[in-house]
């Protein structure tokens, strides 16, 4: 799915590539044609970005506390570029095209747009305070940003720069997730033990879920009809039906559950779990866990996870790696030395 | 801490250059008294085993002698292997006024000091004289000193460098004297000094005889200024230990295994910008604490665990429910903005906010003690923590302590003295002494 030289300020098209949803978009996006191409104005694009194809195969990190974005190539797992990225960075999404990574500056309140040919930020746009978890939506064309400090959601316009809505939602948004189908958005309220459902037609909260105590990351079901929250401060992930508007399954996970994210499949939920250092697989079919694999003793810190078909990447804070991680087996094929304190992880395969 | 441990006025016990052998008693009777260990073992000749010490060889016939920790070395020892795993369970910090009325009686102070660290920290047989004539050893440890883990490190206070020994130039960077933070009460007699010796051990016989033979040696040439003797209470029931305050203190600490994190954090390096015969050292801080455990025993669970941002039964991080929960998990505060999870001005969050602007001043290595204050008439019984952290940069410290100044634990807690010192580079070998570097 690549779309050589996407012509737009910003990315237009594809899916949205985000902290919690990466590989399960890009299916999606699959399906969907390249609708809006977009002439590539920007400045910064030159004779050869313009016929070169934006490049594939890469794992984005985020190190929080060395302000640095790591850039990893999936095929050999080196790194190939560290590239000072805004203050705190933390999520961090890939635009469906390949052609610009996302991230959220905690520290600044901005995202900072990374162009992907140049490994350069070539933008920042303003968002609320400490900009935490970010999405895209499926076309690519809007970027959520969960703002934990402002309990708002920025939605920025990947094209323009610019954010064309501030919706409030609860207390403490630090997670979000877009549906598969783009129309809603679940954001992960921390402080008020709930989700707030956006409307992307309308960029309103038209509903509010039930979730357990302190969720700080969510990621939504194939079909939509549930959604998976990480209750930091539960030892549990929630199953919460969106029809139903109720929690339908509670797993228990260990201590500090700290982040889900689907597989591309749809059929496994895997969520990173700070205290036993853990990162189990939840079926979607039978809301158990599956599989668990350990990455590292107590103070591992397994943060965020991004999910392609071939791998499942795990950011450990507390070690300053990222772990890979082979889906099938749940085996750990691979250790990557990154930057200090990564936090978000997304890929671009 | 002397003039901090008694019912009489602060600051009177010492003042006027009080005579050896009182400080001597005074310690004795103070180090029976003011550990936790004496009440358990009391009667006991063997007080202050430790349970974990696995020193039963001996019995009731031999009191317990860990093995000798090495005196040479390129840093001094006492630093790098916090108790309760070093077993160093007994501590006492006692900062000294220097008398020595010029350089070369400087000179001969540290050379007496290290003969008396290296023969003590080994142990042997204690010296002897005839029987008509004062004997040169107390015979607090009897005849054959035992090594008991003991360690003896010593640190200059910023007051050294004045001019009384032509030092001025030759002072580490950022060594100051300790100014009051806000809501420091810090009493002069109880602060600072030129030399502060650091004595650990496995008992505190071992840590008393050390002092009182360090002190004999050195009359003359500096008197006692303030001391706390102080311990740290064994596990209960595992991992860190806990101060008075009923929560495991000093479980975030560097590696002291890793060479590498601690010449980044806690060893000056050579050609930097501090003074190339500091390269070794180390900035050493004490703080004299009294806890008001009175008040502290009528705040509710949840909100002691706020304050401090740690779960009090098992010492993990806020995120874990299990009491069971290992004190190694980190803290995460990294999606929790508002501080709804761990409070934003909670005691952990504030000594390390996890955030980039603070990332360089937020790692010190902490070895601190806790201590009862003795002979006391009347009243709550006065407790209190002994602070004590190395770092390579002192203003790695400063600026944590100042972000702690409005901390929610701050009306339990009265700081009332304590210093800033430079721990000096290790004695390499038997011809190198204390401050050689310094002083040459």
């Amino acid at each position: 799915m690549h779309h050589p030289h996407k012509k737009a300020l910003r990315p237009v098209l594809g899916a949205g590539v985000g902290l919690l949803l990466t590989s399960g978009l890009l299916a999606a996006c699959a399906t969907q044609p390249a609708e809006k191409p977009a002439a590539d104005t920007r400045p910064a694009a030159g004779p050869a970005s313009a016929t070169a194809a934006a490049p594939s195969g890469h794992i984005y990190v985020t190190n929080q506390q060395a302000n640095t974005l790591s850039v990893i190539n999936a095929q050999t797992n080196k790194v190939t570029a560290t590239v000072p990225a805004g203050t705190a960075p933390e999520g961090v999404a890939v635009s469906p095209d390949h052609s610009h990574v996302y991230i959220a500056d905690n520290g600044s309140a901005r995202v900072s747009v990374l162009n992907t040919r140049t490994n350069k930020i070539v933008a920042t746009v303003p968002a609320g305070k400490n900009p935490t978890g970010v999405a895209l939506s499926p076309d690519g064309r809007y970027l959520y940003v969960a703002n934990g400090g402002s309990d708002n959601v920025s939605v920025i316009d990947t094209r323009t720069g610019r954010v064309t809505a501030t919706i409030p939602v609860g207390v403490s948004p630090v997670s979000l997730a877009v549906s598969r189908d783009g129309t809603a958005v679940y954001v992960a309220n921390e402080g008020s033990a709930n989700l707030s459902v956006i409307s992307t037609r309308t960029d309103r909260v038209v509903r509010t879920l039930p979730a357990g105590q302190y969720p700080v990351a969510v990621a939504v079901a194939p079909g939509g009809g549930s959604v998976y929250v990480a209750n930091e401060v539960n030892a549990s992930v929630s199953v919460v039906s969106t029809s139903a508007g109720r929690m339908t399954a509670t797993i228990p996970t260990g201590e500090g559950p700290f982040d889900v994210t689907l597989a591309p499949n749809g059929q496994s939920v895997y969520a990173a779990i700070l205290g036993p250092g853990n990162v189990s697989a939840i079926s979607t079919r039978t809301n158990r866990i599956s599989r668990t694999v350990n990455v590292g003793p107590p103070g591992t810190d397994p943060f965020n996870i991004a999910v392609t078909p071939s791998a499942v990447y795990v950011t450990d804070q507390g070690a300053d790696t990222l772990t890979v991680i082979n889906p099938g087996s749940l085996k750990v094929t691979a250790t990557v030395n990154v930057g200090t304190n990564p936090y978000g992880v997304a890929a671009d395969t | 801490m002397a003039g901090e441990m008694s019912p009489a006025p602060e600051g009177s016990q010492y003042g006027g250059g009080c005579p050896v052998g009182g400080f001597g008693r005074r310690s004795f009777l103070q180090g029976i008294a003011a550990t936790g260990l004496a009440a358990t073992v009391a009667g006991n000749h063997q007080a202050g085993k430790h349970p974990q010490a696995g020193n039963q060889q001996g019995g009731l016939e031999q009191g317990p002698s860990l093995p000798a920790v090495p005196f040479y070395g390129e840093h001094q020892a006492g630093i790098t292997n916090p108790p309760p795993n070093s077993r160093q369970t007994v501590g006492n910090f006692v900062a000294f006024d220097v008398t020595a009325t010029n350089r070369k009686e400087l000179t001969d102070l540290f050379r007496t000091l290290t003969a008396q660290a290296a023969f003590l920290t080994a142990g042997g047989k204690a010296p002897t004289a005839p029987a008509g004539s004062p004997q040169p050893d107390d015979g607090i440890l009897g005849p054959q000193i035992p090594a008991d883990a003991l360690t003896v490190t010593v640190g200059v206070g910023a007051s050294l460098f004045d001019g009384r020994y032509g030092l001025a130039g030759r002072k580490p960077a950022q060594l100051v004297t300790m100014k009051p933070f806000r809501h420091d009460d810090l009493d002069p007699a109880l602060s600072n000094g030129d030399l502060l010796i650091q004595l650990c051990a496995g008992s505190r016989d071992t840590a008393v005889h050390a002092l009182l033979e360090i002190i004999a040696h050195t009359s003359g040439a500096m008197k006692p200024r303030w001391d706390v003797n102080c311990q740290v209470n064994p596990p209960r029931p595992t991992g860190v230990s806990r101060d008075w305050f009923g929560f495991k203190d000093g479980i975030t600490n560097p590696d002291p295994t890793s060479t590498d994190q601690m010449n980044q954090w806690v060893w000056v390096q050579p050609h930097t910008r501090e003074p190339a015969w500091a390269a070794g050292g180390t900035y050493q801080v004490v703080r004299i604490v009294h806890f008001h455990v009175d008040k502290w025993q009528g705040v509710p669970l949840t909100e002691q665990e706020r304050i401090f941002g740690r779960r009090k039964v098992s010492g993990a991080p806020m995120y874990a429910l299990d009491p069971n929960a290992t004190d190694e998990l980190d803290p995460i505060y990294t999606n929790d903005p508002h501080g709804l999870i761990t409070a934003l001005n909670s005691h952990i969050r504030l000594a390390n906010p996890q955030t980039p602007q603070t990332a360089s001043t937020s790692t010190i290595l902490r070895r601190s003690y806790d201590f009862q204050l003795s002979a006391q008439t009347g009243g709550y019984p006065v407790l209190g923590h002994a602070f004590c952290c190395f770092q390579r940069e002192l203003n790695t410290y400063i600026a944590m302590q100042t972000r702690l100044e409005n901390e929610l634990l701050v009306p339990f807690i009265s700081p009332r003295g304590g210093g800033y010192f430079f721990v000096l580079p290790g004695v390499r070998n038997s011809r190198d002494y204390y401050a050689r570097g310094l002083l040459t």
